[in-house]
């Protein structure tokens, strides 16, 4: 039965989340706790945990996976002018760059850090993204494996013994978590069976072979353990909320939002804007699992105190279906789909417990309430 | 000539809508719309409904379209307790039976099922967890132990008229690490009857270490990802080009 979180607005559709029995889902338990976690001693554990990185034998003292976007760039500009570690920023190239990321980017290199990016074969990617458009109503499986996988094949590569990932989704935004550790450091095995859910070795056919598969696969985790690669949340350490890591690196650089005033689908502007495919993506979550890009964000400003529910059921019924209008025709393209095909493949990801048919329109049966 | 070995997709629904399971919990939903049902070479369908006196009715008609529109053999279970739910189970389209904590609570059902519809209608599955070196049978979903062991109630399930096991590692589930090959070994090893596994199946490698270990007949995935007629193919292709001999 579809049901709503008490005192956010997620419904128990959302993959691997968690209820309670008084209906409070897992991600507004995370917040909560938010609340009693004595964050300075978790900033000196911070500090004491880094000591031992900096300087040592290479030019680099962590990884941070970084798109160019509020959050990372947040954590990437602390960690080198509020801690004074030297990181790599690696960014696995979005499937459809957007120039507002790409000024955003430019603005913190300038800055003074080091930057590599990794744009793998783009045949190959846009093979894949419309066979996990059609199959799994999701056009960036891939993506996300890369995303995953690239910073840690880097930091084997390089031997940089740390890597900073953001915060970790399955606790801050509903989702199962295996355990407290998995909060602070990185299981990459979870990751792989949570977010990416399949093996990209399974990913070959007629044309892709296994080299073409490597951009997306992790190197041997054993090897990566022998070298002794640490990789940690962030949010762990310092209290974690989108809001609040907009508001930091908008002092800081000049940072671009969405031309609108707003994205597709949400109120904010400020948030996933790297990669015009996102506006599709957030739309397909809406499709398949009832809740689109404006539950996400008020979900997660209610959770942090920013927002009250009823404020975010109103942003929500005013945004949360609209049509991915912006980028469509680009969309189109870059899938290679024509209309008739892309609606086809949408409606078949419609689950009948989420939707109901009304003659020519598709209606949510349960709407949030 | 080598026995064709097969790729079984396992399906479960929870009051009708397909789910993805880790450790027997429905985790991810999907859409039964890409489900491949012609190069696979057999469907089990689950109904893991939870509750004391679920409504299958959501589950039969999953099974029934499924039933009109394929041609491979389609196994049913969850929840069969007498030869009247085996009734109802096939009428709905099924092609043969997976029964589980049914056999647990009297074993002379798979007898029954055996003497009225044939032994070939009959699978017993078997919930296994690790403990220590040996296999202990859960039931109801995994949730309560019975004290059983996964390599002797195979055996004794082979005697009632089973014919065939369905072997499962609950801990497996859902997982991408691969089958417990020392658990799918213990129990082919143990029985001459066809054997089929689940629980772990993360790639097609991982079909090929269970195909290598003699009487594991087929290999099961749970993933929703490796139903689609690409990945079965995909499946195929690799078990074909690494001497499993399989129905393309």
């Amino acid at each position: 039965m579809i049901k709503f979180c008490k005192t956010c607005l997620m419904p128990n559709t959302r993959p691997r989340i968690e209820f309670d029995d008084a209906g409070i889902c897992n991600a507004c338990h995370t917040a909560e706790r938010k609340n009693t976690i004595d964050w300075d001693a978790r900033r000196a554990e911070f500090l004491e945990m880094v000591e031992p990185f900096r300087n040592h034998d290479g030019p680099y003292d962590c990884v941070v996976p970084w798109s160019g976007g509020k959050d990372s760039s947040a954590i990437a500009y602390r960690i080198k002018f509020e801690f004074g570690l030297n990181p790599l920023l690696v960014t696995f190239s979005p499937l459809m760059p957007d120039p507002v990321a790409q000024h955003n980017r430019e603005e913190m290199i300038k800055l003074g850090f080091d930057h590599l990016m990794v744009r793998p074969n783009q045949k190959v990617s846009r093979r894949l993204s419309k066979r996990f458009f059609t199959e799994r109503g999701d056009p960036k499986i891939h993506w996300n494996a890369g995303v995953n996988a690239v910073p840690v094949q880097v930091a084997a590569k390089y031997k940089i013994p740390l890597i900073f990932y953001a915060e970790h989704g399955e606790s801050e935004y509903g989702g199962r978590v295996l355990s407290d550790d998995h909060m602070k450091t990185r299981d990459f095995t979870e990751v792989l069976e949570h977010q990416i859910g399949d093996d990209p070795l399974n990913w070959m056919d007629d044309e892709i072979e296994e080299h073409d598969i490597a951009p997306y696969t992790y190197p041997d985790l054993d090897e990566v353990e022998q070298i002794g690669v640490k990789a940690l949340y962030f949010g762990y350490f310092f209290r974690w909320s989108m809001l609040d890591n907009w508001n930091f690196i908008k002092d800081k650089i000049d940072f671009r939002t969405a031309k609108n005033g707003r994205t597709d689908g949400t109120f904010t502007d400020f948030d996933s804007l790297d990669d015009k495919i996102d506006n599709l993506y957030y739309y397909m979550q809406f499709v398949k699992f009832g809740f689109g890009r404006c539950v996400r964000d008020a979900c997660r400003m209610i959770q942090n105190g920013q927002m009250t529910r009823d404020e975010g059921l109103a942003l929500v019924q005013k945004y949360d279906s609209e049509f991915p209008k912006t980028y469509h025709d680009d969309h189109l393209e870059y899938l290679g789909l024509d209309e008739a095909s892309f609606t086809e493949i949408v409606d078949k990801h419609r689950d009948l417990e989420i939707w109901e048919d009304q003659e020519n329109a598709w209606a949510l049966s349960h709407p949030p309430e | 000539m080598m026995l064709r070995k097969r790729v079984i997709t396992v399906l479960t629904l929870n009051d009708g809508t397909l789910f993805r399971t880790k450790l027997f919990t429905p985790d991810y939903r999907y859409t039964l719309n890409f489900v491949d049902a012609w190069s696979v070479d057999e469907i089990v369908m689950f109904d893991v409904t939870r509750g004391d006196t679920p409504d299958r009715q959501k589950f039969f008609d999953a099974v029934s379209n499924f039933a009109q529109s394929c041609f491979v053999p389609i196994a049913v279970g969850g929840g069969i307790r007498s030869l009247d739910d085996v009734k109802r189970y096939m009428d709905a389209g099924g092609d043969k039976v997976v029964i589980n904590t049914g056999a647990l609570e009297r074993p002379e059902l798979i007898s029954e099922i055996a003497e009225t519809y044939g032994a070939q209608c009959v699978v017993l599955s078997i919930d296994a967890k690790r403990d220590g070196d040996r296999f202990d049978v859960m039931s109801h979903s995994g949730s309560q132990t019975t004290g059983r062991d996964a390599v002797s109630w195979a055996i004794e399930g082979e005697k009632l008229g089973a014919g065939e096991i369905l072997i499962t590692s609950i801990e497996r589930d859902g997982a991408l690490q691969g089958y417990d090959l020392e658990l799918c070994a213990a129990v082919a090893d143990a029985v001459s009857l066809p054997v089929q596994v689940l629980g772990g199946c993360g790639n097609w490698k991982h079909m090929v270490s269970a195909f290598e270990i003699p009487g594991v007949s087929a290999a099961c995935t749970q993933n929703i990802y490796h139903f689609t007629e690409q990945s079965i193919s995909s499946a195929k292709k690799f078990l074909a080009s690494k001497g499993h001999p399989v129905r393309v």
